[in-house]
């Protein structure tokens, strides 16, 4: 009985340390606890960030950017995307912006073009949004299962709001062989 | 121990007072710990200075009072053209009159910014009039569009809002000599 | 069984709780607490396989990982000319290590400009290279996808004065993911966060001398600039870019 009773006490304090174990590694590690607040969005629907607004107008995909008489070619497909953004309550520009595939690798958008709308070059002001195209670069496998990323800082994006929003391209393979343009921000009047 | 003590007393009953006061006391610990937080954050958010009754602030060793804040449509392009502003934005011009040190050196550098009647806040040199020809409102002497005299000088910001926006305020930040604080001149 | 352990008992609980578990359990026991702790030093990585120290030096194509790339040194030249780009003097050379860089990472990464280094190379004007260019079309290799791998050219000015080499060899720069002491973050960071880190591997690969630049015409990165339809950006650093 009195055996019974210390192994009773010595169960008690292992389930102690496996719940203090659990606590530690619930969270898979600091950079977890301070992911980025998602807001989700659909294609053709504004999405509120923290800091700006962020609409995806229309999505398509091509084997080649045709950028003034420069053709760039790529090893896998160019994901375009016509957005609306603005800022919402002070001067605002958006310096972030990636797909995520679905197996949970980032594609940052390319600079081999340079994209003024999402790589911080371009400060809004509030209530006056632009319109432009962005590409970027990702394997023709990963085209299928994309989430466009944006958030308003380049360097550090943990801990402020990211507008997340699902890219409705079935197959990277049917993309289109032409090279492709892209539209320059233009502010919305 | 187990079991009754010598009044008789079972375990729950002698701990009754600690388990009562266990909750209040992880809220009030919860409270503690929030609440400093809470007031880190608002420290860090830079504080209003008000003007004197006089609509002058004196600040950051200079003098400084809005002379001018209103639309404006007589832009200028390079060579004079009319710069015209499009349909659905307008542009703001806020003159601010600065008396400071007489060495345009010591004079320091600001940022000017306007807010709007529901608190939202517009930049100094917006992309929208990157054509127009408009001097950067710094706090500088160098850019004063009138001669700087004895201490004496203008410094002219441009700003533009989406059409039917009200401003309500004019803000005047000095970076370099105060983080925390900056003038706030209500309309 | 909650009054066994509570603290108004007397005699201290960790002396009686040490001694009820050392003392009292039975021989067989003992054993169960070994794999017990055996388990769970498995859990915080004590059974984890140490990896080995990097294979000192391999052949031209063999993939060298070095954290969150990997690179395959393919091939290394030398040029009296490389296109638009211009020698500190004339008398100087090009030296090109041909090598694909494969991200490993999650993310898009920007290698670091001493992502290879050059051992055995005498005269060399910089140890960092001069430029880094997309074998794809020539431009400044900046950023890099995951698992899009490109073949990049690794140019470092030599002194002519130098003797050009018959054979170099190739260090790779390697990156380790930890946690950053300072903020408890995790990174790619320096394995040892001194920065005197063994590289990842070394390569050794033959110079070759005959062969022809390896060329194209300049494809600056581009620019979607406002109010005009997007044209090539003067923002390309610096501007000229290998060509025939």
């Amino acid at each position: 009985m009195k055996l019974l009773r210390r192994l009773g006490t010595a169960a008690f304090v292992l389930a102690a340390l496996a719940a203090g174990q659990a606590v530690v590694s619930a969270e898979p590690n600091l950079n977890h606890a301070l992911r980025p607040f998602p807001v989700a969005g659909e294609v053709g629907a504004e999405v509120a960030a923290r800091t700006f607004t962020a609409r995806v107008q229309l999505v398509r995909c091509a084997a080649a950017l045709r950028i003034g008489e420069h053709v760039l070619d790529t090893q896998g497909v160019w994901i375009v995307a016509k957005l609306r953004v603005g800022a919402r309550f002070k001067p605002t520009s958006i310096a972030y912006a990636a797909a995520r595939d679905g197996a949970g690798k980032v594609y940052q958008t390319s600079d081999r073009v340079s994209l003024d709308l999402v790589s911080g070059g371009l400060t809004m002001q509030p209530g006056l949004p632009y319109e432009g195209e962005i590409a970027i670069e990702v394997p023709t496998a990963s085209a299928g299962s994309l989430t466009l990323l944006l958030a308003d800082n380049s360097l550090d994006q943990r801990m402020d709001s990211m507008a997340e929003i699902r890219l409705p391209i079935s197959d990277g393979s049917a993309c289109s062989a032409e090279p492709t343009t892209l539209l320059a921000p233009k502010a919305v009047s | 121990m187990r079991g009754p003590d010598s009044l008789g007393r079972g375990w729950w009953r002698r701990n009754l007072w600690g388990l009562v006061a266990l909750l209040p006391m992880l809220a009030l610990m919860l409270a503690a710990a929030g609440y400093s937080d809470l007031e880190f954050w608002q420290r860090g958010k830079p504080a209003a200075v008000l003007p004197a009754a006089d609509g002058v602030a004196d600040f950051a060793g200079v003098r400084v009072r809005v002379a001018e804040l209103a639309p404006t449509t007589d832009l200028k392009r390079g060579g004079d053209r009319p710069f015209v502003v499009p349909d659905n934005m307008t542009a703001w011009r806020v003159v601010l009159d600065i008396e400071g040190p007489t060495d345009p050196k010591q004079v320091p550098f600001c940022s000017i910014s306007i807010e709007d009647t529901a608190g939202i806040l517009y930049a100094d040199q917006p992309r929208e009039l990157s054509s127009a020809r408009i001097p950067f409102g710094n706090c500088q002497p160098d850019n004063s569009p009138v001669p700087a005299a004895s201490g004496r000088h203008q410094t002219v910001a441009h700003f533009v809002t989406p059409r039917g926006v009200d401003i309500a305020a004019v803000r005047v930040f000095f970076g370099g000599v105060d983080q925390t604080r900056y003038v706030r001149f209500d309309r | 069984m909650l009054a066994d352990v509570s603290v108004t008992g007397q005699g201290g609980l960790s002396r009686r709780l040490t001694r009820g578990l050392l003392d009292q359990v039975t021989p067989g026991l003992r054993w169960a607490v070994a794999v017990v702790l055996l388990g769970v030093s498995g859990l915080f990585g004590g059974l984890d396989t140490v990896p080995e120290p990097p294979a000192e030096t391999v052949a031209a194509g063999t993939p060298v990982h070095g954290g969150p790339w990997e690179v395959t040194v393919e091939a290394a030249a030398v040029y009296r000319e490389l296109g638009k780009l211009r020698l500190e003097k004339e008398t100087n050379r090009w030296l090109v290590v041909t090598a694909t860089v494969r991200i490993t990472a999650h993310e898009s990464t920007m290698p670091p400009s001493d992502l290879l280094t050059l051992t055995g190379v005498a005269g060399l004007i910089n140890p960092t290279p001069a430029e880094e260019a997309l074998d794809r079309d020539k431009s400044i290799m900046r950023r890099l996808q995951p698992d899009m791998p490109e073949r990049i050219l690794f140019i470092w000015e030599q002194s002519g004065d130098a003797p050009v080499p018959t054979s170099i060899t190739v260090a790779v720069e390697q990156r380790t993911y930890r946690e950053d002491s300072l903020s408890g973050a995790w990174y790619w960071m320096d394995v040892d966060g001194k920065g005197e880190d063994e590289p990842a591997g070394r390569v050794t690969v033959p110079v070759r001398t005959d062969l022809a630049p390896p060329i194209a015409s300049p494809s600056p990165s581009v620019a979607a600039s406002p109010s005009t339809s997007p044209k090539p950006a003067a923002n390309r650093t610096p501007s000229a870019g290998p060509t025939p």
